[in-house]
C-alpha cells in the first residue's frame, strides 16, 4: 500500500521558475525514502509540497489515498525535521527534548517514558540534566535531532537533518536514525544531497535533477543499472570514470573502441550495439573505479596505461592512472596495488559497464543480470 | 626548500588556552596534512606558521630562520585559502599577478618575468585559457586553480593549504587532490595541508599530524596512522569505517593473558602478550578493523555474544553493528543478510591484527624496549 503518492504533481514559482516537473512518485507504508540530489533540483520544494508549507501548482499529493492538496499543513500529522534547530538556551536538556509533548499535553509519566527512552537511543543520558550551552555541537545535534523524533507523527520529513555537522557524527547519527526507522517504520521521506547518507538508510532514493525524477531505485539499482549519465555520476563511492569510446566491428560482432584498444561486450550488451557500428556515434563509457581490475600491461583486451598516484585509504587504495583517454582512478586492495610509474593495464567487470549515448541515457542499464 | 619547525608554542584566545607548549617539525620538501575535527586548532597552527596570528610564547621558523617578528609577506610562504580569497572584480591574470605587483614587492619583478611567471603557472594549472575571464565567470574548480595558482607563482618555500577542496563536489575534489599532490611532485615546496577529512589525508599526505583539543595526538605516514593508530582517538577517526572499539579487560590464567570481551574469555595472541603485560591495570579497549569481526560457527567455543544495534548499506555490501557489552563492533556483511535489530549473535572477533589500548590512558600499549 502507498502511504503517500505525487501524481504529476509541478511546482512553478510566482516568478515562473519551475522547481517541480510532473513528479510521479509513491512512498510505500513504512518506508523510508530518500530524495537524492545536488542543490536546486527540486527536493526540498517536493518536500515543503508534501509538507503542506508551499502551495501545489498543479497535479495532487494523496496521503492513504486522500486528497491533501488543500489540507492545512498543521492538520497532516507530519513532523517536520530540519537542518538547522535553535535549542532552547534556559531548558535543560530533558526539557528541550520534552517540549513537543508537553505543547501537546502528553501526560507527565508517558513524556518522562518517551524522554528517557529516546535520550538512551541517542547516547544522552547521561546530559538530560544539563544546558545547551555546556554541550559540543555533535551533542547539541543529539538534543535536536530527540526533540524531533520524540513525536509519534503519522510522517517524518527530514530536510538535510545531518548537513551541518562533520563527517564522523553524520555516520555515526546516520544509523541511529535508520535504527529508529526499523523499530518504529514510520513513512519517512528524507533530503539529502550525500549520495553516500541516502545508501545509508534508505530503503529506496529518487533521484533528482532540475526539477525532473531521474530513477526511484534501491542503491545497488542505482549502481549498477543507473537509466543515465547523471544517475551514474551521481551515485558512488568514488566518481565514475567517464570515457570517451565508439562502437566498432570486431570479428563480426559490435564491439566498444577506446583509444587504440577494442575492448569485447557482453551478448547482452551487444545487442544494445546492434546497428551502431561504423554509424559515427561517440558514446561516453562509465566505468565505475570500484568495478576496475589492474592487471598486467599486456593483457589482451585491457586498456594500457601508467601508473601517476597511488592514493592510500586504509584497507584500500585509489590509483590515477595515464591513458590516451585520460585519466582512470582504479580503486583496489592495498596489498598488490601497483607502484607510481608502473606500466600496467586496466580491465573492467563487463557486466557492470555503461555506456551513454548522446542524449545520456544508459544503453547498457539492463543488461547486467539479463546475460546470454 | 625549507623546513617548518614550531617549538614550545603557547597561544590563547582571551580566557582559552589552546595550544601549551606545542612543537612540530615539517621536514623539507613534505608534504604534511593537519587532520582534525573543528576546533581542534589546526586551523590556527597553520595561521601562526602564516604570520596571521602571534604566538604567545615559544618560536616557529622557517628554513631554519625565527620567524615569530616577521608579517606574513616576508615569510616566503604561500597561502590558498578555502574560500579562495580572490579578487572577483579582477581578472585571472590580475588576481595571479597580485603578489607580484603588490606596493610591498614593488620593482621586485620585471614585466617581462611577471609575464613568463603568469603563463608558466596558468599552463601548469590549466588556466591558461581563462587569464583574461573575472572570477565571478569561473566554475569553483576553475577558481580553487587560480587560488593555488596565486599561492605558488612566487615560488615560495613553503606552501599552506587551508581546505583546499573542502567546498568542490565529490568529482572535482578527487580530480583536485591528486591535482595537488602532483604539483607538489612538481615544484617540492614544502607543503602544509588543512583537512576534517580523514579519506583526503590519507590520500594525500607523506606525514599527516592528527590533533585533537589543541594537542597532536599522532604523527605518521598514512599507513602508520592507519595501521598503527597510537591513541582511541585516532583510532576512531581514521577509515572508513574506523576501528570498531571494545571495552575488554586482562586476566591472567595459567601464566598467560586472555581478554574478557563482555564475559567471554579470549585467547590473546602472544603478539600482543608483551604489551598487554605493560598495562598498569586490567581495563583496556581492543581496536579491530572489519576484517578481525565474524559471525561465529554454530557450537564455536569462545563466541562472544552480541545484538544487532544498527545496519547500514555502504557501497555493494551491508555493514551491521553489534552491540558487544558497551561497545560497538563493524561487521561486514552480505547485503542480503537476514537479521534484524535487536536479534542475538554470537561473534567471533580476530585479534591478529587488533591494536590494545589502555583504558584509562586511551593510549596504545606497546612491549617494552628490551623486554
Amino acid at each position: 500500500m502507498s502511504a503517500i503518492a505525487f501524481r504529476s504533481v509541478s511546482k512553478t514559482y510566482p516568478d515562473g521558475t519551475p522547481a517541480v516537473r510532473d513528479l510521479d512518485l509513491t512512498v510505500t507504508e513504512g518506508e523510508l525514502l530518500c530524495i537524492l540530489g545536488p542543490s536546486g533540483c527540486g527536493k526540498s520544494s517536493t518536500l515543503r509540497m508534501l509538507a503542506g508549507l508551499e502551495e501545489i501548482s498543479t497535479g495532487e499529493i494523496t496521503v492513504d489515498g486522500r486528497r491533501v492538496n488543500d489540507v492545512p499543513a498543521r492538520l497532516r500529522e507530519m513532523a517536520m525535521v530540519f537542518e538547522n534547530y535553535a535549542l532552547y538556551p534556559h531548558l535543560d536538556v530533558l526539557h528541550n527534548i520534552a517540549m513537543p509533548l508537553v505543547a501537546r499535553h502528553v501526560a507527565r509519566s508517558e513524556i518522562e517514558r518517551r524522554v528517557r527512552q529516546i535520550a538512551d537511543t541517542l547516547h544522552i543520558t547521561e546530559l538530560l540534566a544539563q544546558r545547551p550551552r555546556t554541550l559540543s555541537g555533535g551533542q547539541r545535534q543529539r538534543v535536536a535531532l530527540g526533540r524531533a523524533l520524540i513525536r509519534r507523527p503519522r510522517v517524518f520529513l527530514m530536510d538535510e537533518p545531518l548537513g551541518h555537522l562533520e563527517a564522523y557524527l553524520r555516520v555515526e547519527l546516520r544509523s541511529e536514525i535508520r535504527r529508529l526507522h526499523e523499530e518504529r517504520e514510520t513513512t519517512t521521506v528524507y533530503i539529502t544531497h550525500d549520495q553516500q547518507e541516502a545508501s545509508a538508510i534508505s530503503d529506496r532514493i529518487a533521484v533528482m535533477s532540475g526539477g525532473r525524477l531521474q530513477q526511484v531505485g534501491t542503491f545497488l539499482d542505482l549502481l549498477d543499472r543507473p537509466i543515465n549519465r547523471f544517475v551514474a555520476s551521481f551515485v558512488g563511492e568514488w566518481p565514475i570514470n567517464l570515457l570517451p569510446a565508439d562502437v566498432v566491428e570486431d570479428a563480426g560482432a559490435p564491439a566498444l573502441r577506446v583509444g587504440e584498444q577494442v575492448l569485447p561486450v557482453t551478448t547482452a550488451q551487444a545487442r544494445r550495439l546492434a546497428g551502431y557500428a561504423g554509424a559515427g556515434a561517440t558514446f561516453a563509457l562509465g566505468w565505475r573505479p570500484e568495478d576496475l581490475g589492474i592487471v598486467d600491461a599486456v593483457t589482451p583486451h585491457g586498456l594500457p596505461g601508467r601508473v601517476l598516484l597511488v592514493e592510500p585509504q586504509g584497507a584500500t587504495c585509489v590509483v590515477v592512472i595515464d591513458t590516451v583517454v585520460g585519466r582512470i582512478n582504479a580503486v583496489v586492495d592495498s596489498a598488490g596495488a601497483p607502484a607510481a610509474g608502473a606500466a600496467i593495464a586496466i580491465r573492467p567487470d563487463q557486466p557492470r559497464v555503461h555506456l551513454f549515448g548522446s542524449e545520456g541515457i544508459n544503453l547498457f542499464a539492463d543488461t547486467e543480470h539479463a546475460d546470454g | 626548500m625549507a623546513e617548518i619547525r614550531l617549538d614550545g608554542v603557547d597561544k590563547a584566545f582571551a580566557q582559552f588556552q589552546l595550544f601549551k607548549d606545542l612543537s612540530l617539525q615539517v621536514e623539507p620538501h613534505t608534504y604534511a596534512c593537519l587532520l582534525g575535527p573543528s576546533g581542534c586548532g589546526k586551523t590556527t597552527l597553520m595561521r601562526l606558521i602564516a604570520g596571521l596570528e602571534r604566538p604567545d610564547g615559544g618560536d616557529i621558523a622557517i628554513a631554519g630562520k625565527r620567524v615569530n617578528a616577521l608579517p606574513p609577506h616576508a615569510r616566503d610562504i604561500g597561502l590558498a585559502f578555502q574560500n579562495y580569497a580572490l579578487y572577483p572584480h579582477l581578472s585571472v591574470r590580475q588576481n595571479l599577478e597580485f603578489p607580484l605587483r603588490a606596493p610591498i614587492r614593488r620593482k621586485q619583478y620585471s614585466p617581462a618575468e611577471i609575464d613568463r611567471r603568469v603563463m608558466a603557472t596558468a599552463r601548469r594549472l590549466k588556466i591558461d585559457g581563462l587569464l583574461h575571464r573575472s572570477i565571478n565567470q569561473l566554475s569553483g574548480g576553475q577558481q580553487q586553480r587560480v587560488a593555488l595558482g596565486r599561492a605558488i607563482i612566487r615560488s615560495p618555500r613553503a606552501l599552506l593549504l587551508d581546505e583546499p577542496v573542502t567546498h568542490l563536489d565529490a568529482q572535482l575534489r578527487h580530480e583536485m587532490r591528486a591535482e595537488l599532490k602532483l604539483l607538489h611532485r612538481d615544484i617540492g615546496a614544502t607543503t602544509v595541508h588543512i583537512t576534517h577529512d580523514q579519506q583526503e589525508a590519507l590520500a594525500v599526505a607523506d606525514v599527516i599530524v592528527v590533533m585533537r583539543a589543541g594537542r597532536i595526538e599522532q604523527i605518521g605516514s598514512p599507513i602508520d596512522i592507519y595501521g598503527n593508530p597510537e591513541t582511541v582517538f585516532v583510532a576512531g577517526f581514521i577509515g572508513d569505517p574506523p576501528m570498531s572499539l571494545l571495552p575488554a579487560r586482562l586476566v591472567e590464567e595459567a601464566s598467560t593473558l586472555r581478554l574478557d570481551i563482555a564475559g567471554v574469555r579470549v585467547p590473546l595472541p602472544a603478539r600482543l602478550q608483551a604489551a598487554a603485560r605493560t598495562a598498569p591495570d586490567p581495563d583496556v579497549i581492543v581496536g579491530v578493523r572489519l576484517n578481525g569481526v565474524a559471525l561465529a560457527e554454530p557450537g564455536a567455543a569462545d563466541a562472544i555474544p552480541g545484538t544487532v544495534h544498527a545496519r547500514e548499506l555502504v557501497g555493494r555490501t551491508a555493514q551491521v553493528m553489534f552491540r558487544v557489552g558497551t561497545g560497538l563492533a563493524r561487521y561486514r556483511a552480505e547485503h542480503s543478510l537476514a537479521i534484524k535489530l535487536g536479534d542475538r549473535v554470537r561473534l567471533r572477533v580476530n585479534l591478529d591484527e587488533a591494536r590494545l589500548f589502555h583504558r584509562a590512558t586511551e593510549r596504545t600499549l606497546r612491549p617494552r624496549e628490551n623486554a
